[in-house]
């Protein structure tokens, strides 16, 4: 490893560690509050039993790990071609500082889940399940194992597609951004399923939502086929990053 | 040892920002890059620095292109008008980010020009002023180590004794670290006495490349009665008048001859000079 | 980095950058117009080509082609890795060529001038006269 693409993954990782550790606080405040107000309704109203199914850990990590994705191209491009860095270095260390920002979360919110899971049973009625656990069920430690690998791609894969995102409406002109943004979810949501449900019967939709569960292993209760579906995803997002950057040029 | 450029070209749409430029920066010089608003200078410094795309033509640092080689971009320092640094960063955090990313850095230098500058490195690098910003750039430029700076505008917003202290703290800098320094301002004037070469770029080409002494001896000025000058003028390279009343002065490329009868004549300086030839 | 600024009482010369006279002339005038003021004494270390560069702001290669010059008329010597000194004869080198020059450097113009404001040698010669007496009394010597 080069020493600029060293440079570049610890600058890329320090710039999202005050985000991060934010968002464990903000986790951790409200599971907390979670836990006190459960407590005082049951002490109020003791007969009811407050069965708490807190949200997962983890789901929030993809939506905030999305949104970061989102948020760490510009500033950071610039910076570091101010800086005497080449695309390549920007990339190959925004690619390692994600994988491992994904690794550390993977690790930390199963920890946590684990944690407030413990604390929770103690208060009594809290169960805090991991979102691999929701959709494929509860296994053995093999099981949990393949539930790490599954969670650590699919965070990588969440942090890929908001950098992409980002990366491609830098790259638009004004009227691209437009199109492209208004353009698509109008084509998907509305003007696919309209066509789709007069002309072909709605058949082009089911297949799409068929081939996602096969795809995600949701049809065949098979973690495996989302760990291969993650990883094609997660590489194939790395290449378009590629594509996008090779030509970008700095822009205030 | 020096980076080249060759047939260098870059297109914006039907607008033709450069139209070949052919130039050698070497090491330890410092050049004036002179050109009026618009005339490609930024355009160019974008290309050297990887920032923007050439149309057509090759940039290179001792014989490697400069291009995705990270080796050769960690050699340059580019000060821009566009500030690159993120929104919510310090310039403490800013001058140390710099000091882990160029290998030179020299931060008690960075220390003392901060202070001798009055720069708050409490604040953050979008809140400062224009001339503070410039300032705050202009001291990791000067600390970096770097051999090659590019200053593009390095005076931009700065007031007069902050400009004087720019200019000898650059001098100094050059003294005790040779680089190769190439101030690209449309403030003549100002640099006229800095550099050592001029590069005078017009619309996109290159028009001068000549050291400053070479450039300033091509020509001279003539001021006398209009009639006597424009008959002492006839047939020379005039590349401008001025004229109040019946007093002229014409600017004259060319090897200065005998002085004549009731004419005076002068060299030219730099701005004369580059007023003269950039003027459409 | 030393970045010790030259002190301001350094600048003992004025230059014109306006002048059409090129600046290492100027660099080169300057220092003998301050060995023959006596500003830089014989066998006495002048500022290093750093200095005056800071000072006057001026390209340090501009600088050390004007040191050269004097270096080449013996007017100043290097001590390798000290800096540069005024030769123990400089002020007698320095007034032999400089009354060699008066003539084209200060009489042409004179006569010049007189002849266009119509002055008499005798104009002139008076002229002359009374400068040097109102030195003398400025001066007492």
């Amino acid at each position: 490893m080069t020493a600029n693409i060293k440079k570049s993954t610890r600058y890329q990782l320090s710039d999202v560690k005050k985000a991060l550790i934010i968002y464990y606080i903000i986790i951790t405040a409200i599971q907390v509050l979670n836990w006190v107000i459960s407590l005082i309704i049951r002490s109020s109203t003791p007969t009811i039993l407050v069965v708490g199914n807190s949200s997962t850990v983890d789901m929030t990590s993809t939506f905030f790990l999305f949104v970061i994705g989102l948020c760490t191209f510009k500033e950071n491009f610039g910076m570091l071609l101010q800086n005497g860095f080449s695309r390549r270095s920007v990339l190959t260390g925004r690619l390692l500082s994600y994988g491992v920002m994904a690794l550390v979360m993977t690790v930390v919110d199963r920890v946590l889940t684990l944690l407030f899971n413990l604390i929770g049973k103690a208060v009594g009625g809290f169960a805090n399940v991991t979102a691999f656990e929701l959709s494929y069920g509860p296994g053995g430690f093999g099981w949990q194992m393949l539930g790490l690998l599954y969670t650590l791609l699919l965070y990588l894969e969440m942090l890929l597609m908001g950098y992409c995102i980002s990366l491609m409406f830098y790259r638009l002109s004004k009227l691209g951004k437009v199109l492209v943004g208004a353009g698509v979810p109008v084509l998907v949501l509305i003007v696919g399923p309209v066509l789709d449900l007069n002309f072909t019967g709605g058949k082009v939709y089911t297949a799409i939502g068929q081939f996602f569960m096969v795809a995600f292993g949701y049809a065949d209760n098979q973690p495996w086929y989302a760990v291969i579906t993650l990883t094609v995803i997660s590489l194939l997002a790395s290449l378009c990053a590629w594509l996008m950057m090779r030509r970008a040029t700095v822009r205030k | 040892m020096a980076i080249e450029i060759k047939g260098l070209t870059k297109h914006y749409g039907n607008v033709q920002a450069l139209r070949g430029i052919d130039l050698t920066l070497e090491p330890g010089k410092i050049y004036g890059l002179l050109g009026r608003n618009g005339a490609g200078k930024t355009t160019m410094l974008n290309i050297l620095t990887g920032r923007q795309f050439a149309t057509a033509g090759t940039v290179s640092m001792d014989g490697a292109p400069i291009a995705e080689n990270d080796e050769a971009l960690r050699q340059i320092y580019m000060l821009s008008e566009a500030t690159y640094y993120p929104e919510s960063m310090k310039v403490r955090e800013a001058i140390k980010w710099s000091a882990a990313f160029y290998p030179d850095f020299d931060s008690s230098y960075a220390d003392e020009l901060t202070g001798r500058f009055g720069l708050n490195v409490n604040s953050r690098v979008s809140a400062l002023s224009t001339g503070y910003n410039t300032i705050f750039k202009l001291i990791v430029a000067l600390a970096c180590g770097a051999p090659y700076l590019f200053l593009d505008e390095p005076v931009l917003g700065l007031d007069a004794n902050h400009r004087d202290l720019f200019y000898k703290s650059l001098i100094q800098r050059y003294s005790d670290k040779p680089c190769c320094v190439v101030l690209s301002t449309h403030l003549v004037e100002e640099v006229s006495t800095l550099v050592e070469d001029v590069v005078i770029i017009h619309q996109g080409s290159i028009l001068k490349h000549q050291t400053r002494e070479e450039l300033l001896a091509q020509g001279y000025t003539v001021t006398g009665s209009a009639a006597k000058v424009d008959a002492y003028a006839a047939g020379k390279n005039v590349i401008g008048t001025d004229a109040i009343g019946g007093l002229k002065t014409v600017y004259i490329l060319g090897q200065r001859g005998e002085g004549a009868e009731g004419l005076e004549f002068t060299g030219l300086d730099l701005q004369r000079l580059f007023v003269q030839l950039t003027n459409d | 980095m030393a970045g010790t600024e030259a002190p301001a009482e350094r600048r003992i010369m004025q230059l014109d950058f306006n002048s059409e006279k090129p600046i290492f002339l100027q660099i080169a005038e300057g220092i003998e117009d301050a060995i023959l003021s006596g500003a830089f004494a014989e066998g006495e270390q002048i500022p290093s080509i750093t200095e005056f560069s800071v000072t006057y702001t001026i390209n340090p290669a501009t600088a050390l082609k004007g040191i050269n010059l004097l270096v080449d008329q013996g007017i100043l010597f290097k001590k390798r890795g000290i800096g540069m000194f005024v030769s123990e004869n400089a002020l007698d080198t320095l007034r032999a060529k400089r009354r060699q020059s008066f003539y084209d450097t200060y009489i042409t113009g004179l006569v010049e001038e007189a002849r266009r404001l119509a002055l008499t040698k005798e104009d002139v010669e008076a002229l002359i006269g009374q400068g040097f007496e109102e030195r003398r009394s400025n001066h007492g010597n």
